[in-house]
């Protein structure tokens, strides 16, 4: 007698998860697209370094005082002319010198005025001239409390219109970050300023009362 | 003599009551009618072995085990409704988390006892029922039994902790770009923000020396050069005297300081400003020893010498300190009382 032949072994059973059916694939198809594309508008629609990091523009007007985060500017007076009288004589231009006189106060500490510009009615830019010596931007370093009052010179384009004096502390050398800059439209009449025949002045700065 | 079993499937018996022709039968798909191959439940299906029954008979009433305690059916006495054989590899039982484990056809447990003909419809699982419990029996907590389709719990029961870690997630991968340029931004450890705080005779350790505020007196009546009075506005001028105590003889970590006074609201005044230019007062600046002969400063001797300051303030403002700061000790900077 011969043991019988052994039944061929059955398969293991098998841990088989249920396959899902076709309406929780497309749904989860859907949100996995849904997910790239949301992720894809949110990289888009994030702003950049530059304007993450973009200055504070704070607008005034002439005359009014402009506060900043570290100092405040008044714009007192400004003047232009083809020529500029120095102590060194008179320099002449084939565009136009503009002297813009202000008033500046440092609010908590020490601070100096390293960023200022001109900007005109086709957003170019102007900074303040090197062809004489400025008597606040770059040099002097203002104290809390104490205004002082001076002149910074810029030499412009002679068709510049109408003229935006931009200022900060912030040296600005590409771009001004994170800091406050003081936009205020100048009192500007280039027409008269083109002709004018009298050269301007650079009065001394003082220490204003 | 011994047959080899008729099944194709010759899995391994379940120690059921019932061990009877699912095993041997002739067919290897549902166990016939009549059969309870299955594992038995503790007082539900249990009953002495004995021979199959008939292909198509009534199934015997379902008799609780003396001492067992009561089932889910054990309140309805079963009738006709055959168990599949474990040794059965069909559709996934209650183990498996696969669909239903009762055919969709199937209505649900009875409400009443059955009676009648027996059952000879679909085969019934080993999965209890996933219809309402029967009368007497403890309902499933929430969550935790099965959902509305009767096999698993439903995508959001079983995906919530997910879901509740995503939050933070986002919340982390959004932020977190973000933090090294906030920590950098909120706190600058270049600026002077932590001081030194001057121990009881006034002398405050830093950057290697020691330094205490001697003297912080108002100067009256401040000339230019040419002995006239200095145009300074409604400012006043003030005049510091720092004794330093410095025991390094060669290159001092003061050399590259700078000396702030001030005020009781917190503004900082720096030292010999621009409008003090043409101011008559002795020139120098810094906290190194002094050694030029054309200061007034009086020359170092030993370790310890004298500095003096000169600060333009406000008509209203109080002096309060004065600051010492070395950009490499930064944020640390000693803050000297006023005496």
């Amino acid at each position: 007698m011969t043991a019988p032949p052994a039944a061929p072994a059955a398969p293991a059973a098998r841990h088989r998860r249920p396959r899902a059916s076709l309406g929780a694939r497309l749904t989860t198809a859907a949100l996995i697209l849904a997910t790239l594309v949301a992720g894809t508008l949110i990289i888009l629609v994030k702003p950049d370094q530059a304007r993450l990091q973009r200055p504070f523009f704070v607008s005034g007007t002439a005359g009014g005082p402009v506060s900043l985060r570290t100092l405040t500017v008044t714009v007192l007076d400004t003047a232009g002319a083809p020529k500029l009288q120095t102590s060194r004589g008179v320099l002449e231009t084939t565009g136009m010198w503009v002297t813009v006189r202000l008033r500046v106060v440092a609010t908590e500490e020490p601070v100096m005025l390293q960023y200022a510009r001109i900007r005109d009615d086709r957003d170019r830019l102007f900074q303040a001239t090197n062809r004489v010596d400025q008597q606040l931007v770059g040099g002097r370093t203002f104290q809390p409390g104490i205004p002082v009052e001076g002149t910074v010179v810029f030499e412009v384009a002679k068709d510049a219109r109408t003229l935006t004096l931009l200022v900060s502390h912030d040296p600005g050398t590409l771009n001004i970050q994170l800091e406050g800059v003081a936009e205020i439209e100048l009192p500007a009449p280039a027409e008269a300023w083109r002709t004018q025949e009298k050269p301007v002045t650079v009065p001394s700065a003082k220490v204003a009362e | 003599m011994t047959h080899p079993p008729a099944s194709p499937f010759p899995g391994p018996a379940q120690p059921g009551p019932f061990p009877g022709p699912a095993q041997y039968g002739p067919f290897p798909g549902p166990a016939q009618p009549g059969s309870f191959p299955g594992p038995a439940q503790p007082g539900t299906f249990a009953a002495p072995p004995g021979p199959p029954a008939a292909f198509g008979a009534p199934a015997p009433a379902a008799a609780p085990v003396p001492g067992s305690p009561p089932g889910h059916y054990a309140a309805a006495p079963f009738q006709g409704r055959p168990a599949v054989s474990p040794a059965f590899p069909g559709p996934p039982v209650a183990p498996f988390p696969g669909p239903p484990a009762v055919p969709a056809s199937f209505p649900g447990p009875p409400a009443a006892p059955l009676s009648g003909p027996p059952f000879s419809g679909a085969p019934l699982s080993g999965a209890p029922f996933p219809g309402a419990p029967l009368p007497g029996t403890p309902a499933a907590p929430p969550g935790a039994g099965p959902s509305r389709d009767g096999g698993q719990p439903g995508w959001w029961r079983r995906n919530w902790w997910g879901l509740l870690l995503l939050v933070p997630a986002l919340a982390g991968a959004l932020s977190g770009p973000y933090l090294a340029e906030a920590r950098e931004y909120l706190r600058d450890t270049t600026t002077p923000s932590v001081p030194v705080a001057a121990a009881a005779d006034g002398w405050s350790p830093f950057a290697g020396a020691r330094m205490r505020l001697e003297q912080l007196t108002e100067v009256k009546n401040v000339t230019d050069r040419s002995r006239k009075p200095l145009a300074i506005g409604s400012g006043t001028v003030w005049k510091a005297t720092v004794a330093y105590d410095d025991p390094s003889t060669e290159k001092s970590k003061l050399d590259g300081c700078t000396v702030y006074l001030e005020d009781t609201t917190g503004r900082r005044f720096g030292d010999r400003p621009n409008e003090l230019a043409r101011a008559d007062i002795p020139t120098g600046s810094g906290c190194g020893r002094p050694s030029s002969s054309s200061t007034k400063t009086p020359p170092a001797a030993g370790t310890r010498y004298q500095a003096t300051y000169y600060f333009l303030l406000p008509k209203d403002a109080a002096p309060a300190s004065v600051w010492i700061t070395v950009p490499t000790e930064s944020p640390s900077y000693a803050r000297l009382p006023r005496p």
